[in-house]
Parts: C-alpha cells; structure tokens; sequence
C-alpha cells in the first residue's frame, strides 16, 4: 500500500491520459490516419532534443513545463508540414510520415548528445531510455495530473460541443465541406489535440509507446460496435480500463527488487495489445454478428 | 470552340418562370488541360434536368463548380442569386446526393445519424438537435421509405437503400434544388424504376428543382424532362425524347440508335466510350 501511495499520481494520471487519447483513437482510426499519430510521437524526439538545446540557453524553459511547450509546438508544426508536404502527388503520407519519423528521431538524439557535450548532465535532463519508453512509475508528479485534468477537459470540451463537425468530416469530409462544416479548422484542431496528448502523455509511457494508446483504443472499439457513440464508449473502456489494469500490474512489478525501473509504458502497451488481439480472436471465432432490425 | 446557349425554358412554349442556377460561359481546366468551355446554363424553376455525357466529358467538374468546391476559371454560376459556396452552406438551398462509392459504408454509423448530418449546414457548428429536428428527419425518413432501418447501421443495406439513405441526407434540410452525381450507377434496374418513382414523390412533395448528372441515358430520358449533353462543352437541348442521333453521336462518338428507342435494351449505355475532340480532362 505504501507503493501505491508512491505512485498515486501516475495511477490519476494514467486513466485521464487514457480517456483524451481515446477519443482522439475514434476519429483518427475512423479516418485512416492512426499512423499520423506514430509520426507525431517520433516527432517528439526531435522536440525534446530542440526543447533540452533550448534549455541550455533559457535557462527558464529547462523545465518540465518549458520541455512540454517546445515538444508540442514541435509536434504541431512537424504534423501539419507532413500534411503539406503529402498533399500533391508525388509524396504520398505514409512516404512523409517515414521521412519526418526517422529524421525528428536523429535530431532528437543528436540533439541530446550535443546537450551532454556542452553541458554534462547540468540541469538533470531525462536520459534517451526515459525519453522513449517514459520513467518510472513513481516518476509522475501532480503538474503531470493538473496537465492531464486540464487536457481532458479541452479533448471532451472541444470535441463533444463540435460534435457533429467532428463526426460529419471523419464519415465524409468532402461532403462536410459542402455542408458548410469548416473542415480546416477540425483537422488543425484534431491535430493540435492529438499533439498534446503526445507531448503530456511521453514522459509516463515514453514517445515510442504514446501512439498505441492513439491506436489500439478505438481499433478495438471498431471491432465491438456499429453505432458512432457505442465507438466511443467502448473506445473509453477499452483504453482506460486497459490502462488501470496495466499501472495495477507495473505497481506491483514495481515492488520486486531489480524491477523498481520497469518503466510503464511497455506494461501498458501489451495490455491494449491484449485486449485488441482477445476482441478480434472472438470475432473471428464466433463470427459476430451485430443486433440490427429487419429489413424493410 | 463555339458554345451552346441552354435555355431550358423555351422549347415547349411554357411561360418561363425563375431561373435558379444560372452559368454563364463556364470554363475549367486541370493542369492547362480544358474539361469545361464556354458552357453557358440556365436551368428554371421546377424543371427536372439530366446532364448526359461520356465520361471524362466534364460532368462531375460541372457538379463540383455548381457545388462551389472549386471556382470556375472562367465565366460565372450562381444558385439563386448566390455564389454556390454561400447557396450550399446555408444548408436550405442546395441539396446533394453525391456517388455511392465516396462513403465508407462500413462506418460504424446508423441510417439515422447520417441523415441527420444533413442538417448541419441550418445547425451551424455548435447547434444542438431539438425535437423538431428529431421529427423531420423522421419524416424524411419516411418519405424514402427507411423509417423502418432507421437505426440500421449503414453497412447492410443494399444499393437502392444507400442510395435513399443518400437522398434523405440531401432532402432533411428542405432544400430547394436538389443535385444528383449519377445516381443510378451500380443499382439493378429494378432499384432504378423505384429510384426514378422516388424521384417523382419527392420532387412533387418538396416542390424541387432536380439536376442529375449521368452517362446512363436510359434512366434519364426516364426520369428527367429536360436534357443537355455535355462533352467539355454543351452540345444539347431540351426534351430527352426529341435528342437528335446526331447530337448524340457527337456527345457519346457511338451509334445511339438503341438508346433512342426506350423499348429496346439499351447497350450503349455506361460504356467508357473513347474519346476525341471534344474529350475534357479525366474527372
């Protein structure tokens, strides 16, 4: 019980992320872009490297909070330019999201060993492990869960009272753009709330893991519902009952010796990964089919 | 190339009422390459008009210029008295029933919740349904005949149901033109009768003005009452059955004799004729 008391800020932490991140998974799994989101997280490497550079100058962003900014500004700026570079014929996205995913990780490690050479370990930066697969468990602080409450409230905020927009560009966005839906401003929006995500999510489950809670939520939660809002509750269930079950079991990993710096991020990982891998076995299995009327 | 004025009033000596969508000397060309000339069109209020042409002869362009997703590079259009952008998006004036195949019919999303979209263009971003929203869409519903699968997810329907579902979506919002992107492709003839008897409800029901654009000749001397012919420019006029075989030839560059005669089966159409001088930009 000590233990938990340790880590009670990861275990609030660790559901809100979950519940932002998995109703960004709904629309962007919906839409084909889950990948987008991959592109993005490895795109923090390279903001945080930026962010770590920065701090060696200002020192007052060599922060948590200054490292957040600079990662996210980053994140935002390096999605919307995949989406510009993408947009004619000849770089198709998946080609952009490569080119950009490698090259903001070899400016993040770069980045990271410049800071080293000019500065030694001044000003305890992260190390490239935590970085990528998050710290440890008793790392989450209360700023990560005031930034979370305030996350989740602009991701339900934003995306409940815009609701129909954000449904009607992800079914049909040429449609919705003839309908007058100002389907430029969802997708920046939707970008900027899914860069976020990333930017507060990667110091507790790492930039390499964050995209699977993008993903693997409202994948799985296509596999289990027909209906919009069905998709979205069991995108919730699945991503923050698969997160609270999994920082259950690091905290326990945690309390065994030699496994106190199991980060969580793999734990949560596999878990989701789990659960999509059980739901898809028992459709294929079972063959499900869902309740629907008589045709008329 | 010379152009043909459309006058979709005059041919049978009707009084000619308000026009409603008015081109004048439309142009539109991807890349340099022309898709549209000199397509001059003014379609009255209450006409059914069925635009017919090969494709890659500029009907979906047409279609895009008139629903203002793209501007021409010449001429201009307006829909009762508006830029097209403006007349779409005020959401009771324009309705659309796009292809078929633009939708992920495997979208997790019932009969209901897509017809209902339609109604954002009166909604506006942040507006909330209210029970009389709730009963319109129900009402269209019925109009189609889909009240029955209205929580139907929109995966098992079958052709003719998505294209009601599509229709309703267009219809919720009482629009006042109604503009259709080929509407009979991939039905069974007999989901196009209905289609065609559906048409008919609505149109008298709504009191709309219908422009439909389709290469199946066929369902559009059946459904529609005036026609053009339209092949980068706009070959045509006027009543579906007094199309001459030469303009046909000229539009389609095949013999059109089966086509003519509505009791003969039809084997020109659908077909991706080849294409020649008056061939536009594939769309």
């Amino acid at each position: 019980m000590e233990y938990v008391h340790v880590c009670r800020y990861a275990l609030i932490a660790g559901p809100l992320l979950a519940a932002a991140c998995s109703v960004l998974s709904v629309f962007l799994v919906l839409r084909g872009m889950a990948m987008i989101s991959e592109g993005v997280a490895h795109a923090g490497v390279g903001g945080m490297g930026v962010a770590l550079l920065i701090g060696l100058v200002l020192p007052f962003m060599d922060t948590q909070g200054g490292w957040f900014v600079v990662t996210g500004i980053f994140c935002t700026i390096t999605a919307l330019v995949i989406g510009y570079v993408s947009r004619g014929k000849h770089v198709s996205e998946d080609s952009a999201i490569g080119i950009f995913l490698v090259a903001s990780v070899s400016l993040g490690v770069c980045a990271l060993y410049f800071r080293r050479f000019l500065h030694g370990s001044a000003g305890t930066p992260p190390s490239l492990e935590d970085i990528l697969f998050g710290g440890s468990i008793a790392s989450a602080n209360l700023e990560d869960v005031y930034a979370l409450i305030a996350l989740v409230a602009c991701v339900f905020g934003i995306v409940f009272s815009m609701y129909k927009a954000f449904v009607y560009t992800t079914l049909d966005e040429e449609m919705a753009r003839i309908n007058g839906v100002p389907v430029r401003m969802i997708n920046v929006l939707l970008l900027l709330m899914v860069s976020v995500a990333i930017s507060l999510g990667a110091r507790m489950v790492g930039l390499f893991m964050i995209s699977a809670l993008i993903i693997i939520p409202g994948a799985t939660a296509r596999l289990m519902s027909r209906s919009f809002g069905r998709v979205l509750a069991s995108s919730l269930v699945v991503g923050v009952g698969g997160v609270v079950g999994s920082l259950f079991m690091a905290v326990l990993f945690a309390m065994k010796p030699g496994l106190d710096r199991l980060p969580p991020g793999p734990i949560i990982v596999l878990t989701l990964f789990a659960i999509f891998m059980v739901v898809w076995a028992y459709r294929q299995v079972f063959k499900v089919k869902f309740r629907s009327n008589v045709a008329g | 190339m010379p152009h043909t004025h459309v006058d979709t009033g005059s041919a049978l000596g009707i009084h000619k009422g308000k026009d409603v969508v008015c081109m004048s000397d439309v142009g539109f060309s991807y890349d340099g390459r022309p898709a549209l000339e000199g397509v001059t069109l003014h379609v009255e209020q209450g006409t059914t008009l069925g635009i017919i042409g090969p494709n890659g002869g500029g009907k979906s362009t047409l279609l895009k210029l008139a629903l203002g997703t793209m501007p021409p590079d010449k001429g201009t259009i307006t829909i009762e008295g508006m830029s097209p952008k403006d007349a779409c998006s005020k959401g009771n004036v324009v309705g659309y029933v796009p292809q078929r195949h633009t939708l992920d019919w495997s979208f997790p999303i019932t009969v209901r919740q897509v017809v209902e979209l339609g109604l954002y263009g009166k909604k506006g971003l942040f507006g909330r349904f209210n029970k009389a929203d709730r009963e319109k869409v129900a009402e269209t519903l019925e109009a189609v005949g889909m009240s029955k699968l209205a929580n139907q997810p929109i995966g098992g329907l079958s052709g003719g149901q998505q294209q009601r579902v599509f229709i309703a979506r267009a219809l919720v919002s009482t629009p006042r033109i109604l503009f259709l992107d080929e509407p009979t492709t991939g039905i069974d003839q007999a989901a196009q009768e209905s289609f065609a008897a559906l048409l008919e409800t609505v149109k008298a029901k709504y009191g709309l003005t219908i422009i439909m654009v389709s290469h199946n000749l066929r369902s559009v001397i059946a459904t529609c009452d005036k026609v053009a012919c339209l092949n980068r420019t706009l070959h045509y006029h006027d009543h579906p059955v007094r199309l001459s075989k030469d303009v046909l030839f000229k539009v389609f560059q095949c013999d059109m004799d089966a086509v003519i005669d509505p009791h003969t089966p039809d084997s020109c159409c659908g077909h991706d004729h080849a294409l020649s001088p008056g061939h536009g930009h594939s769309h």
